[in-house]
């Protein structure tokens, strides 16, 4: 029914969307230990007050996640950092896990944050685009 | 005899197997609906066997063409209980919403009048509106939603005897696409022309593809739908216009097909109402789709369809009451009394308690079940009730019992895995 170049086109289409680009959402591998352990005990939860406070409102749009994050700066370095606010695990545990990744570092060194990063600290090497923009909502902080 | 299970044969994609190797239970069909071989196969004919341009070429094809676009257009008008004439062509509700706005908005409103639309709406039936608002400097209210999740209509009736001609737009949704209500369209349009001369356009995306719907009796002036939530295919939709309005409402389109003459400095514009609205080439392979899909719907009877939908829509609410992790959302609270019954319509949206609805939707997935989380567009409605997301099951014909038990043992696991 099809010539050889319809097949062609037609496979290359039926590629793109289906499971060659094997970036699961798979559950299993979704919800790891260090993902549920730092939903369920996100550190660096509140909000830092004074003098030299820097404050980021991060906003998911398309979900409804929203981080407050306020640092302080001390020496061109990251003193302290933390965050409130409500979001589905993924994100959670990503803003719980970069915040700890930032305490300490210089403002160049945190800039550096990127989703591979972030894919690293949360022990994936992956994520399913429909999540990326849980993952990486952090990377609103610059 | 309306069997889901039959149904479901109609429908390929429901048989095509996951990558997890488990049946698709797709309760997503408020984002939109999947489609039949028949709508399928009519898109296809289409283009195999009629294609060309409607209107212009004398020959065969262009023949053919046409008579499918007007065959498709009285199909389609017809199941919605209107004339063809009333019937303008779009691309989705959104596009419906912004035409009603762009075209009778833009032209009526003055400075310092009222529109209102509703708390509940989708952003397609809000957006507009603040944005006319905005340009015409005129004020935009939003009418509330009463904790038990109803339009409240005692805020209705003080706003509209207070503002009285003041107000020129009502628009509201007949179903909320989270919270599931139905709302009273024939009382609300007799209280909004009790004390005013506004229009009222009617957001119909959620409630035709489970209600019989007959545009003249609903009273409204204006509708819009989708043909992508009702079993056809995406990227068409219609704005239906009362005959009565027609001649007053200019297009907002311009360009070939919708003339009457074209000089060098102006045009005037085509008597038929018809053309007067379907500026440029119209999508006839989608609406030949959509004419198939209104008469598999047709065929069915949509008095069963509607049956159908009730039924399941109390069977999940009974099944998710008694999970005393979840938390519904929208009308419920009566729900045992019968009171509510009837009341909702399509979908059942639900808070978890202590997950969120995307992780709720991603453990459902990984059990087949594919469901919507998040703010559905209606982040006003969730902000107004203090909720972040919810997650959302909604149904079509081919729906099953057993679809929402499968769904409901998968929620289970959403236990196992965040108490963990
Ligand atoms: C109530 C309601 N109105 C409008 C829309 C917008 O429909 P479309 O995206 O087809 O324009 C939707 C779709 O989700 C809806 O649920």
């Amino acid at each position: 029914m099809y010539s050889f170049m319809d097949k062609k086109i037609l496979n290359n289409w039926l590629l793109r969307a289906s499971f060659q680009d094997d970036k699961t959402g798979n559950m299993d591998d979704l919800y790891k230990e260090i993902i549920l352990d730092h939903y369920h005990h996100p550190r660096n939860v509140g909000k830092l007050e004074g003098g030299h406070i820097v404050h980021v409102h991060l906003a998911n749009a398309g979900c409804g996640d929203v981080f407050d994050v306020t640092y302080q700066v001390e020496n061109g370095k990251i003193a302290n950092i933390a965050w409130q606010g409500e979001g589905c695990a993924i994100s959670t545990a990503s803003m719980s896990l970069v915040s700890e990744w930032l305490k300490g570092k210089t403002l160049e060194e945190a800039n550096g944050l990127d989703q591979k990063t972030i894919l690293s600290l949360l022990g994936l090497d992956e994520i399913a685009p429909v999540r990326e923009k849980c993952a990486f909502l952090p990377l609103q902080l610059w | 005899m309306f069997d889901p299970h039959m149904l479901q044969q109609d429908f390929p994609i429901l048989s095509t197997p996951l990558k997890s190797g488990k049946k698709l239970i797709y309760l997503d069909n408020a984002a939109t609906s999947q489609k039949p071989q028949v709508v399928i196969d009519a898109i296809t004919q289409y283009y195999k066997r009629d294609n060309a341009n409607v209107h212009r070429g004398i020959h065969e094809l262009g023949d053919r063409s046409t008579r499918s676009w007007h065959e498709a257009r009285k199909t389609i008008a017809t199941f919605f209980g209107a004339t063809p004439e009333e019937l303008v062509m779009t691309r989705n509700t959104t596009e419906g919403l912004n035409m009603v706005a762009y075209s009778y908005g833009e032209a009526c409103v003055r400075e310092g009048d009222l529109i209102l639309t509703t708390v509940m709406d989708h952003h397609s039936n809000q957006v507009p509106w603040q944005e006319l608002a905005r340009r015409k400097k005129a004020r935009l209210e939003m009418i509330p939603v009463t904790r038990e999740g109803m339009l409240d209509l005692e805020w209705l009736e003080r706003k509209v005897k207070v503002e009285g001609e003041k107000v020129k737009i009502v628009a509201f949704p007949h179903v909320s696409n989270t919270l599931g209500t139905l709302n009273p369209v024939e009382k609300i349009v007799r209280l909004v022309r009790a004390f005013t001369k506004a229009v009222i356009a009617l957001d119909a995306a959620q409630s035709a593809p489970h209600l019989l719907i007959n545009f003249d009796r609903l009273g409204v002036d204006f509708m819009a739908v989708s043909a992508h939530k009702m079993l056809g295919p995406m990227g068409i939709g219609a704005l239906f216009i009362r005959q009565s309005l027609l001649e007053n409402v200019s297009p907002w389109l311009f360009g070939g097909g919708m003339i009457g003459e074209v000089t060098k400095e102006r045009a005037t514009f085509a008597d038929d109402l018809e053309d007067r609205f379907t500026a440029g080439t119209p999508d006839v392979a989608g609406a030949v789709g959509w004419a198939a899909a209104c008469e598999y719907l047709s065929k069915l009877d949509m008095k069963k369809v509607e049956q159908h939908d009730k039924e399941l829509v109390n069977y999940t609410l009974e099944k998710l009451q008694a999970i005393p992790e979840v938390e519904i959302v929208g009308p419920v609270e009566r729900v045992k009394r019968y009171e509510v019954r009837g009341k909702r319509c399509g979908s059942v949206a639900f808070l978890y308690k202590g997950v969120h609805a995307h992780d709720v939707a991603q453990v459902l997935d990984s059990e087949g079940v594919a469901v919507r989380s998040g703010h559905h567009c209606t982040m006003p409605l969730h902000a107004a009730f203090g909720w972040a997301a919810t997650t959302r099951v909604s149904f079509n014909v081919y729906t099953s019992k057993e679809d929402i038990d499968v769904f409901v043992r998968a929620l289970g696991k959403v236990k196992e895995v965040f108490e963990k």
